[in-house]
C-alpha cells in the first residue's frame, strides 16, 4: 500500500521524533515479548524427551502416567522424583524462568515474601509466587485489556460522534443529551455493585468499562463531522449523488481520524491506569489471576518487602511512560502547525 | 517635504528556511516611494508582492525568513532592517499603517470598535479618557462610517464588510502615519463597495498627505488610484513605470501578458429553438432564525425569494449578484442540495418532491463546479480517485473503463493523464480547476452550475478557465449556471443574465440588454462601479 503524501510527512516527522519513535520499538519489543510470556516464564519445560519420545509439556496437557509416575493427574514438573524419573532416560529444557504467575514455590530459602535471588530475579510475593513472572504477565494482561478497551471504544466513539456530527439536528441533540446523562453515571460505584453480583473476569471487566469509556471520543469526531460535512468537497460529492455512508467512510473520516488517533495512545494509558486501579481495590480481575494492581497493594501491605512495591512501580512507570512519549510524538506527527519544524 | 525619498527599497531579498531547503520568495527588489506618492505594487499570487510589503513592517517570520547582507530598507532616513524590536514597533502603526485584505480576520472578534481603535492610538500618544473618545470618534467620522456614535460599541461582526474595511482604515490611519501599505485592501469586498473604499483611500491619502504602498491584483484598482506601478513575477521585480507609460507602452513580455488577460470574447451563438433544460417556478429557500424546541419555527430568513429560472439546453444563464444575494442559496437549491419550495423541473421531470434515493440518479446529468479549487477536492484523493469518484456511483463498469473515462476527462480539460496518480496538492490553482471540471464533466451531464468558478484565480488563468469553458460548452453542448460577482466573467459566457439582490431577482433578460441597457437602479449602480 502507498501511502498518500501526508501521511509520509507525518510518517517521517514521528520517526524524526527520536524520543517517541524509540519508545515505540522498546515498548513493541517488550509487547511482543510479553506475548510469549509461556515460554518465557513457565512452571512446565518448553520441551522434554523421555525414552526417545518428543514432549511439549508448555502445549500439552500431559499425565504423570504419561511420563512413567503413578498418578493419572497432571504431571507436575517441579516433584523431583518425576524430574529424576525424566532425566534418567531423557532430558529437560526449561524456559528461563521456571515458573508461572500462579506458581506457589514450595521450596524457598526463606519465609516469603523473599527478598530477590538468583532462582527470583526480582524476589517472590506473600504467596510465594515469583514476582518476575508476574510482572510479566501482568504486563501483557494490563496491554491487552487497554487494546481492548481503546479499539472498542474508538469503534463506538468515531460510530456514533460521526453519526451525531453528520446528520446533527435531531440526532445530535439527542444524542449529546444522552450523552450527558450517560457520563455523569458513577463508573466506580456500578463496577463495586456490579462485583458484588458476579465475579468479574477480564470480559466482564472489559464490558463494563467499554459501556463508559466510548465516550470520551465522540466529541472530538462529532466536531470533525459538524465540520467536514460543510466542506466543499464534501458537497461536492454529494453533488455527484455519491451515498452518506459512503461520504462518511470516505471523505470525512480520513480527518475525523487524525483526532482519534491522537487521542488513542492516550486512551490506551488512561485504560492501564483504571484496571491497575480497580485491582489494587479489590474490584478488578479474579483473585490469583497476574495483575499490577495486586502487586500494588502486595507492596503497600508489605512494607518490609520493598521490592514488590518497586517492581510494581517500575514495570508501571515504565509501560506509561512509553506509552505517553509515543502519544506526544504521534500528536506532534498528525499536528498540521507543526510538520513545518519537523 | 525634503528630496530624498520616503521609502527606499534596495536590492531586498526574502529567504525561507535555512541550508538545503531555504527558498527565495523574492529577489533583488528595488524600488523607492515619495511623499504623497501611490505606488501599485501588482503580479499573480505567490509573486512576492505581499511578502515585499510585510518586510518594510518586519512582520515576516523571522528567523524562519531572513534578508540577504545587501538588503536594505529606508524609511525617513532610518535603515529598518536593523532596527531594534522596540524602535520598530514605535513605528508600527504610528509612522507606517497597514490594512490587510480580510477585514474579518484582521479585527479581533471580541473587542468592540472603539477598544480596537483606542488601543492604536493609546500606543503611540498621550491622549486619555474622554479626548480619547473624541478621537476614536473623530476617526471614524474621517471614514464616513454611517452613524458613526452607535459604532462605537459595535463588534466586527455586527458591521458589513465595507464597514469593516473602514473600521480598519481609521486604525491603521488614526496617528497619521507617512506611509500607508494596503495589502490588497479591495479584494475579499463587493464591487460597489471596492469603489466607495478606494476613493475613500484616495481621499484620505491626499488630505493627510502620505504615501501609499498599494499591493494588489486587479489591474482595474491600479488603473484609476496609483501613480506608478511595479509588477512582480515571480519574486522579481520585472518593470517599473509611471501608471500611464505603463499602460500606454509595456515594455516587459509579462506585464503585456497581464495587461492582456481580461476575460474576454463573446458566448457562443445560441439555437433560439432549443428545448427548456432547466425551469424553476417560485423558488424560495427560507432559513429559520430561531430553533424553537416545540413548534415550528415563525422568524425566517429568505435567501432566495421566489425566483424564477428557465434555462434552453445548451445556454448559460448568469447569474450575478454581491455578496450575501442569495446567488450560490439558488444554485444549491437547484441542484437539490437545500430544501426549498417551489418547483423545479430537469428535463420535464419534476424533481422537487423526489427523495435523494430518488434524485441519485439524475445526479450524473447536473454536476458544480465550486469556487475554491484548494478546498474542493479532497487533499487525501489522487486525481484518478477524484475524477473517477462519480463513475464508481453512477455507472457501474470497470476499473480500466473508469480510467479510460478519467484519461479522456483529463485530456478535455487540457491537462496532461499521466499526472492522474498525483494528489491536488500538487496542481497550481488553475490546474486544480481544470480537475473540478473534470470531475463534473466526466459523467456527461447536460447541466453544469459553475458556482464563482474563476474568483479564487489570478487574472491570466481566469481567462484560460473561461476560455475552456466555452470550448467545452462547443463541443458537447452543455448548459451552464454561471455564478459571478464579476461581470466580466459574466459577459464572455452568458446568454441570458439575472441579477440577484437580497434574495430578489431584480432584473432578468438576455445578456447583451441586460449588460448594455440596464432598466434597474440597482443593475445600473452595478455596472457602473465595475472598475474598468
Amino acid at each position: 500500500m502507498k501511502l498518500s503524501p501526508i501521511n509520509q510527512r507525518r510518517l517521517a516527522t514521528f520517526r524524526s521524533n527520536r524520543r517517541a519513535w524509540w519508545s515505540l520499538w522498546i515498548f513493541m519489543v517488550i509487547f511482543l515479548l510479553s506475548l510469549g510470556a509461556e515460554m518465557i516464564a513457565n512452571d512446565r519445560p518448553l520441551l522434554l524427551r523421555y525414552q526417545g519420545e518428543l514432549f511439549f509439556p508448555a502445549f500439552i496437557d500431559y499425565t504423570e502416567t504419561d511420563l512413567g509416575g503413578d498418578f493419572e493427574t497432571s504431571a507436575d514438573y517441579h516433584d523431583p522424583w518425576l524430574r529424576e524419573q525424566i532425566e534418567s532416560d531423557g532430558w529437560i529444557l526449561w524456559p528461563p524462568v521456571p515458573y508461572s504467575y500462579r506458581t506457589h514455590i514450595n521450596n524457598l530459602p526463606g519465609p516469603a515474601p523473599t527478598p530477590p535471588s538468583r532462582d527470583n530475579w526480582l524476589g517472590t510475593d506473600d504467596q510465594a509466587r515469583d514476582v518476575f513472572a508476574r510482572v510479566i504477565y501482568g504486563f501483557r494482561i494490563s496491554v491487552l485489556f487497554a487494546l481492548c478497551l481503546t479499539i472498542g471504544s474508538a469503534v463506538l466513539g468515531v460510530l456514533v460522534g460521526a453519526l451525531q456530527g453528520y446528520y446533527g439536528g435531531k440526532v445530535d441533540l439527542l444524542g449529546q443529551r444522552f450523552l450527558e446523562i450517560w457520563s455523569s453515571l458513577p463508573v466506580l460505584f456500578l463496577l463495586i455493585i456490579l462485583a458484588s453480583i458476579i465475579t468479574p473476569n477480564f470480559w466482564w471487566l472489559l464490558g463494563i468499562m467499554l459501556l463508559f469509556s466510548w465516550t470520551s471520543l465522540v466529541d472530538v469526531v462529532r466536531a470533525e463531522f459538524l465540520r467536514g460535512r460543510n466542506l466543499e468537497y464534501v458537497r461536492a460529492a454529494r453533488a455527484l449523488g455519491v451515498s452518506n455512508s459512503r461520504i462518511m467512510l470516505r471523505h470525512i473520516l480520513p480527518n475525523a481520524m487524525v483526532a482519534t488517533l491522537t487521542f488513542m495512545p492516550f486512551l490506551l494509558t488512561g485504560a492501564i491506569s483504571t484496571l491497575t486501579s480497580l485491582d489494587f481495590l479489590g474490584f478488578g480481575l479474579p483473585p490469583g489471576s497476574a495483575s499490577l494492581g495486586e502487586l500494588v497493594a502486595q507492596g503497600k501491605n508489605n512494607l518490609h518487602a520493598p521490592w514488590l512495591a518497586l517492581s510494581a512501580f517500575g514495570v508501571l512507570s515504565l509501560m506509561l511512560t512509553l506509552l505517553v512519549f509515543i502519544g506526544e510524538g504521534v500528536r506532534d506527527a498528525l499536528d498540521p502547525r507543526l510538520v513545518r519544524k519537523g | 517635504m525634503t528630496d530624498s525619498p520616503l521609502l527606499q527599497v534596495q536590492h531586498l531579498s526574502v529567504n525561507f528556511g535555512r541550508g538545503a531547503q531555504s527558498q527565495t520568495v523574492v529577489r533583488d527588489v528595488s524600488f523607492t516611494l515619495a511623499q504623497g506618492e501611490t505606488l501599485a505594487l501588482v503580479g499573480e499570487s505567490g509573486s512576492g508582492k505581499s511578502v515585499t510589503a510585510h518586510s518594510v513592517m518586519r512582520l515576516l517570520p523571522y528567523p524562519h525568513a531572513w534578508h540577504s547582507p545587501e538588503s536594505d530598507i529606508v524609511f525617513a532616513g532610518q535603515s529598518l532592517l536593523g532596527l531594534s524590536d522596540t524602535a520598530m514597533n514605535h513605528l508600527r502603526g504610528n509612522r507606517i499603517g497597514m490594512i490587510f485584505q480580510e477585514p474579518m480576520t484582521a479585527l479581533n472578534p471580541l473587542h468592540t470598535v472603539e477598544k480596537q481603535i483606542a488601543e492604536v492610538l493609546r500606543l503611540h500618544t498621550d491622549i486619555r479618557g474622554d479626548a480619547l473618545r473624541r478621537a476614536v470618534l473623530e476617526q471614524l467620522e474621517r471614514v464616513k462610517i454611517p452613524d458613526p456614535v452607535s459604532k462605537l460599541k459595535a463588534y466586527p461582526h455586527q458591521l458589513s464588510g465595507g464597514q469593516r474595511q473602514r473600521v480598519m482604515i481609521a486604525m491603521a490611519l488614526a496617528n497619521k502615519p507617512e506611509l500607508l501599505i494596503a495589502d490588497e485592501p479591495t479584494t475579499a469586498l463587493d464591487v460597489t463597495v471596492q469603489r466607495q473604499i478606494m476613493e475613500l483611500l484616495r481621499d484620505l491619502q491626499r488630505e493627510l498627505g502620505m504615501a501609499m504602498l498599494l499591493i494588489t491584483h486587479d489591474l482595474g484598482v491600479v488603473r484609476h488610484f496609483s501613480d506608478r506601478v511595479a509588477v512582480m513575477r515571480r519574486g522579481e521585480l520585472v518593470e517599473q513605470n509611471s501608471r500611464v507609460a505603463l499602460f500606454a507602452s509595456p515594455q516587459h513580455e509579462y506585464t503585456r501578458h497581464l495587461l492582456d488577460s481580461e476575460p474576454r470574447g463573446e458566448p457562443l451563438p445560441a439555437q433560439t429553438d432549443a428545448p427548456l433544460l432547466l425551469q424553476a417556478r417560485q423558488l424560495t429557500v427560507r432559513f429559520p432564525l430561531e430553533k424553537p424546541l416545540f413548534r415550528a419555527p415563525s422568524k425566517f430568513l429568505t435567501a432566495v425569494d421566489n425566483a424564477e429560472i428557465a434555462l434552453p439546453k445548451g445556454t448559460t444563464l448568469g447569474v450575478v449578484g454581491e455578496s450575501g444575494s442569495g446567488k450560490s442559496t439558488l444554485a444549491m437549491a437547484l441542484l437539490r442540495l437545500l430544501g426549498s419550495s417551489g418547483d423545479i423541473i430537469l428535463n420535464n421531470q419534476p424533481i422537487q418532491n423526489l427523495s435523494q434515493r430518488e434524485l441519485r440518479p439524475l445526479r450524473s446529468r447536473m454536476q458544480v463546479v465550486f469556487q475554491d479549487p484548494f478546498a474542493s477536492l479532497s487533499p487525501r484523493m489522487t486525481v484518478q480517485q477524484i475524477i473517477a469518484e462519480g463513475l464508481e456511483v453512477h455507472t457501474k463498469q470497470t476499473l480500466a473503463a473508469n480510467e479510460a473515462a478519467v484519461i479522456k476527462a483529463l485530456q478535455d480539460v487540457g491537462l496532461d493523464p499521466e499526472t492522474r496518480h498525483r494528489y491536488p496538492h500538487e496542481f497550481s490553482g488553475g490546474q486544480r480547476q481544470r480537475i473540478a471540471i473534470a470531475r463534473a464533466l466526466v459523467l456527461e451531464p447536460e447541466l453544469i452550475f459553475l458556482d464563482e468558478p474563476t474568483s479564487a484565480l489570478d487574472r491570466a488563468v481566469q481567462v484560460q478557465v473561461i476560455d475552456l469553458l466555452r470550448d467545452l460548452q462547443a463541443r458537447y453542448q452543455f448548459s451552464y449556471v454561471l455564478i459571478s460577482h464579476d461581470l466580466k466573467v459574466i459577459r464572455a459566457l452568458s446568454h441570458h443574465v439575472l441579477v440577484m439582490r437580497n434574495g430578489k431577482i431584480v432584473e432578468s433578460g438576455p445578456a447583451e440588454k441586460i449588460l448594455n441597457e440596464p432598466q434597474q437602479g440597482y443593475t445600473q449602480e452595478l455596472l457602473a462601479a465595475t472598475l474598468g
